[in-house]
């Protein structure tokens, strides 16, 4: 026997809790120090282990378990004394489940009508099954929506800018025309064909270009298709 | 008649006060002197093996039926020892058992064997005293000790005979020597 096979054979029976047999390894143990303390440790732990016993002064617990248990309410109960609140949980869970179900048939409906709505509004849109998918007309359909909103805004925007402006325009130019009345010779414009200043005039060129661009933009109602 | 753990654990789960005492009574020893030889210290092992039994009483709907309690009811303590231990890392603690015990005074009395054996487990690393407890204490085969700690047969095999040459040595240093009846 060798000093492998001897520490082998040692920790199998420690761990199979059964002796060990040193009569093979009798005449490996007198000529091995190693081995021959590796059986001595192997007494040593087992004379130990044989003394020590569990504890015996082991306190009763059971009272403060049975408190903490009675304390946190987790004591698993009788099924008797559930029956005022279990008796309620399929109905809730009942009305659960139909609250749920009309919610998505509300929902579904509100989606069918809401469609319904964008068929109605487009008649000149042909949708056909081969056409574009849905998405794209709906684009269009809000294209178009803007586009109107738009011409509105810019009509809206034409009446009221124009209109105040020539009375403001006449305003401006009789103030002007009644002070250089009275101003000294000296300062009468260079221009008496033009009683308008330079600055206002540049200003309202500039307002009638812009008005020529918008229109150019968007044309008057009475030409859209 | 003495009652099944099975039927025991149905009567805990059925309710009532007196299954509950009934299963602490049958287990407290088993679940106090592992936390009393893993933390050292008597309060602690007390408020340990307290707190691993109220859990163990909340959880009974898990037990496996068909497995046996003992290493279900070691793994719950062996945790709370550890998460004990942990805490203990810190703030101060106090143990029952000297710290070191390799220094040996001239006029200390030895204590018995078992005694000088609770010694020399606090000197050995938590998981590897954790071994040899459910090993040779209570008497679990290598394969539950391995269920219970979380490791491999083969880990728990090496780490038993890897603590019981550390153990023998501090035994030695405090004197104590085998006694070989076989003649060499």
């Amino acid at each position: 026997m060798n000093c492998e096979e001897f520490r082998r054979g040692l920790e199998t029976a420690i761990e199979n809790r059964v002796i060990p047999d040193f009569t093979e390894g009798r005449e490996h143990l007198k000529h091995c120090p190693r081995c021959r303390a590796l059986s001595e440790d192997y007494h040593i732990i087992e004379r130990a282990v044989e003394e020590w016993a569990v504890v015996d002064e082991s306190p009763d617990l059971s009272g403060r378990v049975l408190a903490m248990l009675s304390n946190d309410g987790d004591l698993p109960r009788p099924p008797q004394s559930d029956a005022s609140y279990s008796q309620f949980v399929p109905v809730l869970v009942g009305l659960s489940a139909v609250a749920a179900l009309f919610l998505i048939v509300y929902l579904t409906q509100g989606l069918d009508q809401h469609q319904e709505t964008i068929t109605q509004s487009l008649p000149e849109l042909e949708y056909q099954t081969d056409g574009p998918p849905p998405l794209e007309i709906e684009y269009d359909i809000e294209m178009e929506r803007v586009i109107g909103d738009t011409k509105a805004a810019y009509n809206s925007f034409v009446d009221n800018v124009k209109e105040p402006f020539e009375p403001l325009t006449d305003a401006v130019t009789g103030g002007i025309a009644d002070s250089e009345g009275a101003l000294p010779p000296e300062r009468a414009p260079q221009d008496p064909v033009n009683p308008l200043p330079k600055e206002l005039v540049v200003f309202n060129d500039e307002l009638n270009t812009s008005l020529g661009f918008l229109r150019k933009v968007f044309p008057s109602p009475s030409s859209s298709p | 008649m003495n009652e099944s753990d099975a039927e025991l654990v149905q009567r805990c789960l059925e309710g009532g006060e007196l299954a509950h005492r009934e299963f602490v009574l049958r287990y407290q020893s088993m679940i106090f002197s592992l936390c009393y030889r893993m933390l050292g210290n008597y309060e602690d092992a007390e408020d340990t093996a307290q707190e691993s039994l109220v859990r163990a009483i909340k959880s009974l709907a898990s037990w496996d039926q068909n497995r046996p309690m003992k290493p279900w009811l070691l793994t719950i303590a062996a945790n709370r020892c550890r998460t004990e231990l942990m805490k203990r890392k810190r703030r101060p603690y106090a143990t029952d058992f000297p710290q070191d015990p390799a220094i040996q005074d001239l006029g200390e009395e030895r204590l018995d064997l078992a005694e000088e054996l609770d010694r020399a487990l606090q000197q050995i690393k938590p998981e590897h005293r954790e071994c040899f407890l459910l090993f040779h204490e209570q008497q679990l085969n290598c394969a539950e000790v391995g269920e219970v700690l979380g490791h491999p047969e083969g880990t728990i095999k090496t780490w038993l005979h890897r603590t019981r040459n550390q153990l023998a040595g501090l035994l030695r240093q405090r004197g104590i020597v085998p006694e070989l009846s076989y003649e060499l």
